[in-house]
């Protein structure tokens, strides 16, 4: 079955996806309605274990929604419902009865703007920990430390930890972020736009950053950024209209993609 | 295996134990809030309903002082065939003179009819006849010519309504079955039917606009073609409705606010029918639309869409529909209401009128003082004060008097109102003083307000205002007022509503308990009398009485007020939630 | 000429600016009306019986003033010490002292605030008080001593603990308060209307005590908040984060609709049902002896149940719009971590959005201290000075309306009397509403 779509013939978007390697977690013709609205339509992707997956494609196309689908934060919002699997090993994200605190848990998800809860930086940092588990002091710092050093603020914080959040810039705020995340150690890490909302600087450290979480997480990145994606992943998705219209190795999209589309948006001609 | 998996683990049973109860008793405390107000209506409703006790005659004993004795049932014990349909009342007569003892007994049949009446006379020969018929609710007299005085206990028949003080207590004798403070169990001539059938069509037809049903728009469909007509007709209902309450009276007295108010019902009226010829007109019109467009006329989505400017119809004809609800205690003929003044003696034959029309007067004395001031002091902190030390002051000011006690306004108001010297300005305990202290404390709640709805203008509203050469006075008077002015109007209904209920500043100023006339508004220019009341202190003083009746007078009152307020309330909440809609579209 | 010149050229501007001049013009109208009555009323007191004046009694420094008084001299020290750049003193004592378990801060803060309300001596539990929000104020400091983090120096808590050091060793060191001032803000005793064979002027056997009237506004004002601050805060998170939209869209109205059933409508259900009911619970605890007189249908506690259903709205509406206005990238950060939907709102969004609600709660407060026609109803209209909070007593608000409710002419005892209460009042409102929009003001900043 193809369809056509921007003036473009599409191959069949449940055709069999490949990654190299172990398989993380895996999306299956997955189906996403607002109300009356479809958002989604059969999307179906690998996610590749210790690799940054990049998904890109013009405002609007279901790129955030679908990333939101993966740790479900999507049932916060009452009048979405879905059809389809994802699963990460043996658990079925999607299951009705799923985990939802499990689930989360073990997919972590930073997002657009930098978010810090109103709290010490300290605080931040031990609040996921605090939350799953009870450790004694020394555990508890050593694990911030550890997370801080990973999310590469440490040095910028290490002597004001009992201050704000909040009182941060923008570029560190995002970095807290991350080791809030982290702190918890979850399999994958879901990033929806994290550089949006910085500056190029900031933007550049976050990049070298996700690079080095790589080794021991699996990312998921969402980015407007045409030129970041081909920087930090390794394979990247395009979509278009709530459909996954081509995935592949970054190399090979940015390349030599397989459709008309892909090289138009890539090309910056239209989105 | 990850550090974290190496700590002590929090017990995943504990956390969901804690996110099911933390809901439910989160739960629990929100409805709450429906609770009380359940508990609070019924409470108060309750004592409205009076049921007349049957059995056992014993209470019930007084003298006839002088001359008379006024009597009143207030339930018919004979049925259509004139049969008895329980015990008779009778009632004895008995006194002692200087021919000796005298026991006389009449029986009463109590008849639905009203107003037939037949008074008892009674002299040295005895009393005139043993058998009379007298309409329910009518009063009639025994009269003696006695210079003794004469007992009279009913011996027979269904007991009046006495309460554990022994009531009826002083010179009245009152047999009720069920007392209706509020509702007439028969009223002949309740409902000014015009009025109330537009109102009533104007109910269902909103309910079309806001739901439009399939089979209501396949019979719609039906006299698609002839819409003009329909709201033709419709036209001339409204004006039929207007002219036969017109009545050009002859009393000319301006002040008197009973002669408009049959001319604002069928204005409300009139206004109510052409509002459905509007909405019909409409809906037709929608319908025909989609013909032409060859859609379906059943997807009720897109007829929703094919109607032009259905969301501001749709406020109008609500806010016309709270409004015509307030004004429905005109239209309907409660006596509690609308006839009776405070009896001294009889609670059940009390009503709230002198409270009405105080309120009525009060609070549109005090609209005049505060809307123009405070919607222009909004307007000026919001358009164009600049950010200096006065107009921080005033900012400051406005949002701490806000929330300054009201009795304080009261003791303002008495100070500067109705004092007589320093800077009083002498008016007395009057209508005009208690207007004037009303509008004072709406002010700063209507200030707010206002601040709040031009505040939520856009921005780009001023600036492309701006861009194309406005001036500044421009800009607010033909582009930020017109998008703010649902806002203020909900600002100032809110503030109004207030204002409505509270009693405590008028207290202070000196409302009186019981006054037998209606208020005269201008009373303290013209000299008249400056005694007024309105619902709140009538409220209060009727439950700080200590007769159980008096609180069923209390609770109807109460209730009156709740319900005008519940209405004022609804419009603000129907022109808020509309201009939240437009502001976010 | 300049702003002459400015005022003629704008004419719509000037008329604005004139109609809101005249909010200026209320305000110094009721603070001239208030304050000049009311310094008639002193002065014709101070006319027989003098301004101020008391009695030396240095026994007292050795009772629960003088230990208050010591307390916070030591709160005073430790609050100084802490702040000093070097800390050498407080960083001898170990850090477990200062930061001991979460438990224990809870359970040391609730005997803290537990005791204020069962200890015989005010001065005495607020010291107390102070001392234990001394103690955990330095505990964060030398937390962030320790672990870094910017320490702020401000002069708040040095000014509060001098402020009541005075206060109590002005308390300590005297007793017998007498003359116009000393009279009414330090005496119990509440009869303006002595048993005078002139009514209208002033006489031996009047009192003006006005403690005994501010006490039963306190007794109705805090027990309103006890029972409208978990219901209303609850309501609150219940509406905002858990309530499914149709529910909230019922409830949301019909807590506006509470919020504007006027006062009086809930006087008459606090006179007619609420009332009933508190005597049923005092004939069972007076049967027990808890208390020494029967209850009676008017008391304080019917008067503060029914204010605490009527501010409950107010403060279910205010703090659900704090929270609300609460970004909803906290509440998905916090889930996204994995955290139950009760860890988010109990950890995150109540401390987000917590001045907003202790806004709320002010304004609430401010508003159950000047609430008049539903307590005068409520608590009955005898001044007395008593705990027992199951007796008739009468609340400054009450004491107004029942007093200008009478024949009250112009310029007699009674009637200054009204405005002397008054400005007293307003000014406790004033302040709590100033605190309250100040609160709420930073608030609104934040977000």
């Amino acid at each position: 079955m193809s369809e056509k779509i921007g003036g473009e013939v599409v191959p069949d978007s449940t055709k069999k996806l490949d990654v190299n390697g172990e398989i993380d977690l895996m999306i299956e013709d997955l189906d996403l309605w607002y109300g009356d609205k479809q958002a989604l339509y059969g999307v179906s992707l690998p996610i590749a274990k210790n690799s940054v997956t990049a998904l890109i494609g013009p405002s609007g196309c279901g790129k955030s929604t679908l990333l939101r689908m993966m740790n479900r934060m999507n049932d916060l919002i009452s009048i979405c419902h879905y059809d389809g699997k994802i699963s990460m090993g043996d658990t079925e994200i999607t299951a009705k009865d799923a985990d939802l605190v499990e689930i989360r848990k073990n997919i972590g998800m930073v997002f657009q703007r930098p978010n810090p809860f109103p709290k010490s930086i300290y605080d931040n940092v031990g609040y996921g920990v605090k939350l799953h588990t009870k450790p004694t002091r020394e555990e508890l710092d050593a694990i911030i430390e550890k997370s801080l050093k990973r999310a590469a603020i440490w040095d910028e914080v290490s002597d004001r930890m009992h201050d704000l959040g909040t009182s941060l810039s923008g570029g560190q705020q995002q970095r807290l972020c991350i080791a809030r995340t982290i702190a918890v150690e979850p399999d994958i890490i879901l990033m929806d736009e994290p550089c949006s909302a910085l500056d190029p600087i900031a933007t550049a450290a976050i990049e070298e950053l996700i690079l080095e979480l790589k080794k021991d997480f699996t990312v998921v990145i969402v980015t407007h950024s045409m030129s970041q994606a081909a920087r930090v992943s390794d394979y990247t998705g395009f979509m278009y209209l709530g459909r996954l219209v081509e995935f592949g190795e970054t190399d090979k999209i940015f390349s030599d993609p397989d459709l008309e589309l892909t090289k138009r948006y890539i090309t910056g001609r239209f989105g | 295996m990850k550090d974290i998996d190496k700590l002590q683990k929090r017990s995943r049973k504990l956390r969901n134990l804690t996110e099911r109860v933390g809901s439910t008793s989160l739960a629990i405390a929100g409805l709450i809030g429906l609770l009380f107000l359940g508990v609070l209506i019924w409470q108060i409703a309750e004592p409205t309903f009076i049921k007349g006790e049957q059995g056992e005659i014993t209470a019930v004993s007084e003298w006839i002082p002088e001359s008379d004795y006024r009597f009143e049932w207030d339930f018919p014990n004979i049925d259509e065939n004139g049969n008895l349909t329980g015990d008779p009342v009778v009632i004895r007569f008995e006194w002692d003179d200087e021919n000796g003892s005298h026991s006389h007994d009449v029986q009463i049949n109590v008849i639905q009819t009203r107003q037939i009446k037949t008074d008892i006379y009674i002299d040295s020969n005895g009393v005139d006849q043993t058998e009379i018929d007298v309409g329910r609710k009518t009063k009639f007299y025994a009269y003696s010519t006695l210079s003794v005085p004469v007992t009279v206990e009913q011996i027979s028949g269904p007991v009046p309504n006495a309460d554990d003080t022994g009531y009826p207590s002083v010179n009245t004798f009152v047999i009720s079955g069920d007392v209706h403070v509020l509702w007439d169990d028969e009223n002949e001539q309740v409902f000014q039917t015009l009025e109330l059938l537009a109102w009533t069509t104007l109910l269902i037809l909103i309910i079309v606009f806001t739901w439009p049903h399939e089979t209501v728009i396949s019979l719609l469909s039906k006299i698609e073609s002839y819409k003009k007509l329909v709201r033709g007709v419709f036209y001339i209902l409204a004006a039929l409705t207007l002219s036969l309450s017109f009545e050009f009276s002859d009393k000319a007295d301006i002040l008197e606010l009973e002669n408009y108010l049959p001319t604002l019902d069928a204005a409300l009226g009139a206004l109510c029918w052409a509002m459905c010829g509007t909405i019909l007109y409409r809906l037709l019109e929608g319908i025909e639309r989609l013909k032409n467009l060859k859609r379906e006329i059943h997807e009720t989505s897109r007829l929703k869409h094919s109607i032009s400017n259905r969301d501001g119809i749709l406020m109008w004809s609500r806010m016309l529909l709270f409004t015509s609800t307030i004004f429905i205690p005109l239209l309907i003929d409660i006596p509690f209401l609308t006839e009776r003044y405070q009896d001294i003696f009889v609670p059940y034959a009390s009503g709230i009128r002198a409270a009405f029309y105080g309120t009525i007067w009060v609070m549109l004395i005090a609209m005049v003082v505060s809307i123009p001031i405070s919607v222009g002091a909004a307007i000026y902190l919001e358009e164009y004060a600049k950010p200096n030390r006065i107009t921080k002051l005033i900012q400051a000011l406005v949002t701490n008097l806000a929330g300054v006690p009201s009795i304080v306004f009261g003791m303002f108001g008495l100070a500067i109102f109705v004092k007589q010297g320093g800077i009083g300005w002498g008016l007395g305990p009057s209508v005009l003083a208690a207007g004037l202290t009303m509008g004072v404390m709406a002010m700063p709640i209507i200030v707010l307000g206002g601040q709040e709805a031009l505040r939520s203008v856009p921005r780009s509203v001023r600036e492309s205002a701006y861009g194309i050469g406005c001036t500044r006075w421009q800009v607010t008077k033909d582009h930020v007022l017109p998008s703010a002015m649902p806002g203020i109007m909900t600002g100032t209904i809110l503030a109004m509503s207030r204002i409505m209920g509270e009693a405590a500043p008028l207290v202070v100023v000196g409302a009186t308990a019981m006054i037998l006339f209606d208020p005269e508004p201008l009373a303290a220019l013209n000299g008249g009398n400056l005694n007024f009341t309105v619902i709140p202190i009538q409220i209060y003083f009727w439950t700080a009485e200590p007769d159980h009746a008096w609180h069923s007078m209390a609770a109807a009152a109460s209730i009156t007020l709740i319900c005008l307020l519940i209405a004022m309330n609804s419009i603000a909440i129907v022109l808020r939630q509309h201009f939240r809609k437009r502001l976010k579209s | 000429m300049s702003f002459l010149q400015r005022l003629t050229k704008d004419k719509a501007g000037t008329i604005l600016f004139v109609m809101s001049l005249s909010v200026i013009l209320i305000t110094l109208g009721i603070i001239q009306t208030l304050l000049f009555e009311t310094i008639a009323f002193f002065s014709d007191i101070a006319e027989h019986r003098g301004w101020f004046s008391f009695d030396w009694d240095f026994s007292g420094i050795l009772s629960a003033s003088g230990f208050a008084c010591l307390l916070l001299v030591v709160a005073l020290f430790l609050d100084r010490e802490s702040k000093a750049v070097k800390g050498t003193l407080l960083s001898s004592i170990p850090l477990y002292v200062w930061n001991p378990h979460h438990g224990i801060v809870k359970f040391v803060f609730s005997v803290a605030i537990l005791q204020l309300l069962f200890n015989d001596s005010f001065l005495l539990g607020i010291s107390i008080l102070f001392c234990v929000i001394v103690w955990r104020s330095i505990g964060k400091i030398q937390m962030k001593r320790i672990l870094g983090g910017n320490i702020e120096i401000s002069n708040l808590w040095r000014n509060i603990l001098s402020l009541f050091i005075l206060i109590t060793v002005f308390d300590a060191i005297t007793m017998n308060y007498s003359g116009a001032l000393g009279e009414f803000f330090f005496q119990n005793q509440w009869t303006p209307t002595g048993a005078c064979e002139d009514r209208r002027s002033l006489c031996e056997t009047m009192s003006f005590g006005v403690n005994s009237l501010l006490l039963t506004t306190l007794q109705v004002a805090f027990g309103a908040l006890v029972i409208a601050v978990p219901l209303g805060v609850g309501c609150a998170i219940y509406l905002s984060e858990y309530a499914p939209p149709r529910l909230a869209a019922v409830v949301k109205p019909t807590l506006e609709i509470l919020a504007g059933i006027p006062s009086v409508v809930y006087g008459f259900f606090a006179f007619i049902y609420i009332g009933p009911l508190v005597v049923e619970f005092g004939e069972y605890a007076f049967a027990n002896g808890w208390i020494d007189q029967p209850p009676n249908v008017l008391n304080p506690i019917n008067g503060a149940i029914v204010v605490g259903i009527m501010i409950l709205p107010l403060i279910a509406s205010m703090s659900e719009d704090a929270l609300r206005a609460v970004p909803n990238e906290l509440r998905e950060g916090s889930l996204a971590l994995g955290a139950t939907k009760i860890e988010t709102t109990m950890k995150v969004m109540i401390q987000a959005s917590l001045s907003g609600i202790i806004a709320s709660i002010i304004l609430a407060l401010s508003r159950a201290v000047g609430e008049t026609m539903a307590v005068t109803l409520a608590v009955g209209t005898v001044a007395v000075y008593t705990s027992n909070m199951f007796v008739p007593a009468q609340t400054m608000t009450a004491y107004i309306a029942q007093r200008v409710g009478g024949d009250l002419p112009f310029g007699e005892i009674g009637y200054l009397t009204i405005f002397a209460v008054g400005l007293y009042l307003f000014a406790i409102t004033l302040c709590l509403n100033l605190l309250g929009n100040k609160v709420l003001s930073a608030y609104r900043e934040a977000y």
